[in-house]
C-alpha cells in the first residue's frame, strides 16, 4: 500500500522499509504480515467480498504492499499479481506470493488488461502529480477500479497527499469512470469506492446521485426529528424539579432506613456474640460445679458410712450393756471396757 | 533421675569452644540432673585451643553413653558447629543449649509434658533468667504465649528452645551469614512453617551472665544485632509482606516499618461533642486539632473521617472540621443519649473503607506515618485488631496494651516516663496483647461486622474490653504497634465512674480474668539462688577463675 518517486513532495521506496511494517503505521494490530491471524482474516474476508461483488477473472492490485490480498484473491482462483514501489515489501512477502509481485512506481506505464484494477490506501502517499499520472495507468488497463484512499488521515508521516473522496471521484470522472452506488464497500474502508467505465448520460448520472442523496436525507430528516424529541424529553425530565425532590427525599429515608436496619443486625450479632460466650462460661462453671458435686458426693458418702459403723459400734455396745445389766449383779462390779466405751462415746459427761 | 517415659528422645545440641572447665562442668551436671533420662548429648567441639574441654567432655562420654563429643578438624564458629550437633542428632526434638549455661532439671520433662498433651507441636518455648558468678538468679523473662509479631521486634523465644528434628532439617538448619543471630533466623523460618508454636510458662534455663557473653552484653557483638536485622527482613520478604526493617533504640531490638497499599480505603470514626479544653497552657477544640494533626502526619491518600456528632456540637466547630478535613470529611449526626458504643457503631456503619480506624477526640498525633502502620498489620488474616501507644500530656505512657488478669482489667505500662524501653523491650516493639483501648485502634470491616461492633449494653466502660475478647474468640491475634504514637489528653487523675453492673457483664460473657497470655509476673519478686549443689560447685570455682 505505498506509492511513488518522482514528483516533488511524494515519498520514496526508504520511507517503506521494516520499521514502516513494524511501528503500527498500519494501525497497530500486530505483525504486517500473511502469518498474523488478524491481518491474514482481514484479506481473507476482502477476497470473498471483491468476488461477491465483481467475480473478475484477473486482478491488478497497485501498491500492493506485502501482496497478500493479492495471495487471498490467488487463493481463491483470481489471476491476480501486484506490485509495489517497497522493495522491502515485496521482498519480504509470503514465499506463495512473491512470483506474482514486483517492485514498481504506480506511475509507470502498465502492461496487458485485468477485469479489476485494486488501489487500496495507495495514491494519498503520491505527490499531486505522480497521483494524476496513477490515475492515468490505472484507466488504461481496466473498465473497473476498486478504489479507496484515506480522506482525514493527516497525522500518518508518509500520508502527502490527502484528498476528499470527492475529489477523486471527479478526478476518475474526468477519464469516464462513474461510481458504482449499488456496491458497498464498508468492509474495506468507509471511504473506498467502486468506479467503472460507462457512458453515462447527464440524466443517468443525476439519478444515480439523486436516489443516493434521496436516501442520506431521509435518514438525517429522521435523526433528527429523533434527537429533537430525545432533548424534549430531557428537558421535560429536568424540568420536573419536585418530583425528583421527592424522589431524593425517599432515597435518604431509605437510606436511613438501611443504616438502621445495619445497625439492628450489628446489636443482634453482638447478642448472639455475647450469650455465646456466655453459655460457654456458663458450661465451663457447670463442669466445675459437677466436679466438686461428685467430690462433695464421696465426701459425704465416706462419712454416712463411718457414721453407720458407729451407729452399729454404739447399738453392740448398748446391747452388751443390757446383757450386763440383766445379769444378777456382782458385790461389786468394776467397770467394764463396754461401760468405759459408753461413757466415752457419751462424751464423758457423768 | 528417674525411670524412663514413652516419651519423644531429647537431642541436646551444644557448640563448645573453649569454655572454662568449671562453667562447662556446672553446664553439664546440669544435664545429668535432669528428672527424665530419655535424652542424648552431642557436644561439637569447635577446636577449642585447651585439649582439657575436649578431656573434660570425653571422661564424661565414658561414663554415659548418652554423651558425645564431636570434634571440629577446623574452627567453623557457630553456625557450623550447631550445624554439625544437628547432622547427628537422632532425637524427635532438638534442644539448643549453650557450653556455659544451665538447665534446671525439669527443663526436658516440662517439654515432654506439653508435647504430650499437643501432638502437633513443631517449636516450644521456655522462660529464662540469668544466673551470675555467685549463683544469684536474676533478671527472669516471663515470657509471652506465642507472639509472632513480637519475634519480629526482637529474639524474645531464645532460650530454652526446642524443635521438632524433622522440621529444622527441612527449613535448612542454621544459616552461614547470620553468626550471632543464628538462632533469631531459625526460630523465624521454623515459626513459618510450624504446625504450633507452644509457651512453656516455666524457667528452664539460667543464662550465665559472663561479661562479653551475648547474654551480658549485646553490644559486645554487633554483627550479631545486624545479622539479626538481616533475618528479620528475610523473613518478611518470604511472607511477602512488605516492611522495611531497621534497627531499634536498643540492641537486638527491631523496628518493622509496613507499607499500606495505598489503594485500601480507611476511615477514622471519631465521636465527639465538640468540646474544648485547656492543653499545654492553651485553649483548643479537641477534635479540631485531632483531625488536623491526623491529617498532618498521614500520607496514606484514601483517607475518610467519619465524625458522629451529638446534637449540641457547636456549628462553628463542624465548620471548622469541614476546613480542615475538606471532601474527606463525612458528618454523622447523632440524637440519642451518649452511648460511646452506639455512637461508634454508627459511624462504622456509616464509613465507606475496608479498615476502620477507632479513635477519640481527645488525642493529638505523634507520629509520622501514623495510620500506615496502625492498619496494614491487618493485612495479615489473624490479625484482627491493633492498638497504638498513648501518652499522657507530658509524654508520659498512658496505654501500651491492656493485660487482663487477677480479676482486672489493667493498663500494665501507665506512668511509665517517656523514652523507657519498658521490660524486655516492651515499649519499643511491636508485639501481641490480650487487648488494646479503643481510644486508638483499627480493625477489618469484616471483623468488625462479624464480631457485632461494640457492646451497646457498655455505655461508657469496658466496651473496648469486650470488643478485644470478642476479637480474640475468632481466634485473631491483637497486635500493639509501638510506632504508632499519639497523646491522649486524659486526666490523670481522673477516676473513672466504674459500676459493678458494668464488670459483671464482661465477666458473664468472659469469665473473671486469672492470668493474661501475653503480659505475666515473674514467678516471684524474691531474688532466688541455684538449687544448693549447683550453687556450691560455683562457690567452689570462684578462686579458679582468677588463676591465670
Amino acid at each position: 500500500m505505498s506509492g511513488e518517486t518522482r514528483g516533488t513532495g511524494g515519498t520514496i521506496a526508504e520511507d517503506y522499509t521494516a520499521s514502516y511494517y513494524q511501528e503500527g503505521h498500519l494501525g497497530g494490530e500486530g505483525d504486517y504480515s500473511w502469518d498474523d491471524g488478524h491481518w491474514r482474516g482481514f484479506f481473507e474476508m476482502a477476497a470473498d467480498r471483491i468476488v461477491a461483488l465483481a467475480n473478475p477473472a484477473s486482478v491488478l492490485d497497485v501498491g500492493a504492499a506485502k501482496g497478500m490480498l493479492v495471495q487471498a484473491l490467488r487463493a481463491k482462483g483470481v489471476d491476480a499479481r501486484g506490485f509495489d514501489l517497497s522493495d522491502h515489501a515485496v521482498a519480504t512477502a509470503h514465499p506463495d506470493v512473491r512470483e506474482h509481485l514486483w517492485v514498481a512506481s504506480a506511475t509507470e506505464e502498465l502492461e496487458g488488461t485485468y477485469s479489476l484494477v485494486t488501489c487500496i490506501e495507495v495514491l494519498e502517499h503520491m505527490a499531486p502529480a505522480d497521483a494524476q499520472t496513477a490515475i492515468d495507468r490505472m484507466c488504461a488497463v481496466t473498465d473497473l477500479v476498486l478504489f479507496s484512499s484515506s480522506p482525514d488521515d493527516h497525522a500518518e508521516p508518509t500520508h502527502v497527499g490527502t484528498r476528499p473522496t470527492a475529489t477523486w471521484a471527479t478526478w476518475f470522472a474526468e477519464r469516464g469512470f462513474f461510481r458504482r452506488v449499488d456496491v458497498d464497500l464498508s468492509f474495506l474502508t468507509p471511504w473506498a469506492v467502486l468506479l467503472e467505465r460507462a457512458e453515462l448520460p447527464a440524466r443517468a448520472l443525476v439519478q444515480r446521485y439523486e436516489q443516493q442523496y434521496a436516501q442520506v436525507n431521509t435518514e438525517l430528516v429522521a435523526k433528527r426529528s429523533a434527537l429533537l424529541e430525545a432533548h424534549r424529553e430531557i428537558s421535560a425530565l429536568q424540568q420536573e424539579g419536585p418530583a425528583s425532590a421527592d424522589l431524593q427525599a425517599l432515597v435518604h429515608k431509605w437510606e436511613a432506613e438501611v443504616l438502621e436496619a445495619r445497625h439492628q443486625l450489628l446489636t443482634t450479632r453482638d447478642h448472639v456474640v455475647g450469650t455465646e460466650a456466655q453459655v460457654s462460661q456458663l458450661a465451663r462453671e457447670n463442669v466445675r460445679l459437677s466436679r466438686e458435686l461428685v467430690r462433695s458426693r464421696k465426701q459425704l458418702a465416706t462419712v454416712r458410712a463411718k457414721l453407720a459403723s458407729a451407729r452399729q459400734r454404739a447399738n453392740r455396745l448398748a446391747r452388751r450393756l443390757e446383757r450386763a445389766r440383766s445379769t444378777p449383779a456382782l458385790a461389786v462390779p468394776p467397770p467394764s471396757v463396754a461401760q468405759r466405751a459408753v461413757r466415752r462415746l457419751r462424751g464423758g459427761s457423768r | 533421675m528417674t525411670e524412663s517415659t514413652s516419651g519423644p528422645l531429647f537431642s541436646i545440641v551444644t557448640p563448645v569452644y573453649d569454655p572454662p572447665i568449671d562453667v562447662l562442668e556446672d553446664t553439664i551436671a546440669s544435664v545429668l540432673d535432669q528428672d527424665l533420662d530419655d535424652w542424648e548429648w552431642i557436644l561439637v567441639d569447635d577446636l577449642s585451643p585447651t585439649e582439657a574441654v575436649r578431656e573434660t567432655i570425653r571422661a564424661h562420654a565414658a561414663r554415659d553413653p548418652r554423651i558425645r563429643l564431636h570434634e571440629r578438624e577446623v574452627n567453623g564458629h557457630i553456625v557450623a558447629a550447631s550445624n554439625d550437633g544437628l547432622a547427628q542428632a537422632t532425637g524427635e526434638f532438638l534442644v539448643f543449649l549453650d557450653h556455659d549455661d544451665l538447665l534446671t532439671p525439669d527443663a526436658l520433662s516440662r517439654n515432654a509434658e506439653l508435647i504430650a498433651e499437643h501432638p502437633e507441636v513443631d517449636y516450644l518455648y521456655s522462660d529464662e533468667d540469668k544466673v551470675d558468678g555467685d549463683g544469684r538468679l536474676y533478671d527472669e523473662f516471663a515470657k509471652p504465649a506465642w507472639s509472632p509479631e513480637r519475634l519480629r521486634g526482637q529474639m524474645y523465644t531464645s532460650h530454652l528452645s526446642v524443635m521438632r528434628t524433622e522440621v529444622v532439617r527441612r527449613v535448612g538448619g542454621f544459616r552461614h551469614g547470620y553468626d550471632g543471630s543464628q538462632d533469631h533466623d531459625l526460630a523465624l523460618r521454623v515459626s513459618e512453617v510450624a504446625r504450633r508454636v507452644v509457651h512453656v510458662p516455666h524457667v528452664l534455663y539460667h543464662w550465665r551472665a559472663v561479661v562479653g557473653s551475648a547474654s551480658a552484653d549485646i553490644h559486645a557483638k554487633p554483627y550479631a544485632t545486624i545479622a539479626g536485622q538481616n533475618a528479620v527482613q528475610d523473613h518478611l520478604d518470604r511472607l511477602g509482606i512488605p516492611a522495611e526493617v531497621e534497627q531499634g533504640p536498643a540492641p537486638g531490638h527491631y523496628r518493622v516499618t509496613r507499607r499500606l497499599d495505598p489503594s485500601v480505603r480507611v476511615s477514622v470514626v471519631i465521636p465527639t461533642i465538640g468540646q474544648s479544653a485547656l492543653i499545654w497552657g492553651a485553649r483548643r477544640v479537641m477534635v479540631v486539632e485531632a483531625v488536623r494533626s491526623l491529617i498532618e502526619k498521614t500520607s496514606h491518600e484514601d483517607l475518610e473521617i467519619v465524625v458522629v456528632h451529638d446534637r449540641p456540637t457547636p456549628p462553628a466547630v463542624l465548620e471548622r472540621l469541614r476546613e480542615v478535613a475538606g471532601d474527606r470529611l463525612v458528618l454523622q449526626p447523632f440524637d440519642k443519649p451518649f452511648n460511646y458504643s452506639e455512637k461508634m457503631n454508627v459511624g462504622c456503619l456509616r464509613a465507606s473503607g475496608e479498615r476502620l480506624v477507632f479513635l477519640n477526640d481527645d488525642v493529638e498525633v505523634i507520629s509520622e506515618g501514623w495510620l500506615e502502620q496502625l492498619v496494614a498489620p491487618l493485612d495479615e488474616p489473624d490479625v484482627g485488631l491493633t492498638g497504638a501507644m498513648l501518652r499522657f500530656s507530658d509524654g508520659s505512657v498512658q496505654h501500651a496494651g491492656h493485660a487482663y488478669a487477677g480479676g482486672h482489667y489493667l493498663h500494665p505500662h501507665i506512668f511509665e516516663p517517656s523514652g523507657s524501653y519498658g521490660a524486655f523491650g516492651a515499649l519499643v516493639i511491636n508485639r501481641e496483647v490480650s487487648g488494646v483501648t479503643a481510644a486508638c485502634a483499627a480493625m477489618r470491616r469484616g471483623t468488625f461486622l462479624e464480631i457485632g461492633g461494640f457492646a451497646e449494653e457498655l455505655p461508657a466502660n469496658f466496651n473496648d474490653v469486650d470488643l478485644c475478647y470478642k476479637v480474640r474468640a475468632t481466634g485473631c491475634r491483637i497486635v500493639w504497634v509501638a510506632g504508632c504514637e499519639l497523646y491522649h489528653f486524659e486526666s490523670r487523675s481522673r477516676e473513672r465512674m466504674v459500676h459493678d453492673w458494668e464488670r459483671d457483664l464482661v465477666r458473664s460473657r468472659w469469665g473473671v480474668p486469672r492470668d493474661d497470655d501475653y503480659t505475666r509476673p515473674a514467678t516471684s519478686r524474691r531474688s532466688r539462688r541455684l538449687p544448693a549443689r549447683l550453687a556450691l560447685a560455683q562457690e567452689q570455682r570462684q578462686p579458679e577463675r582468677h588463676q591465670p
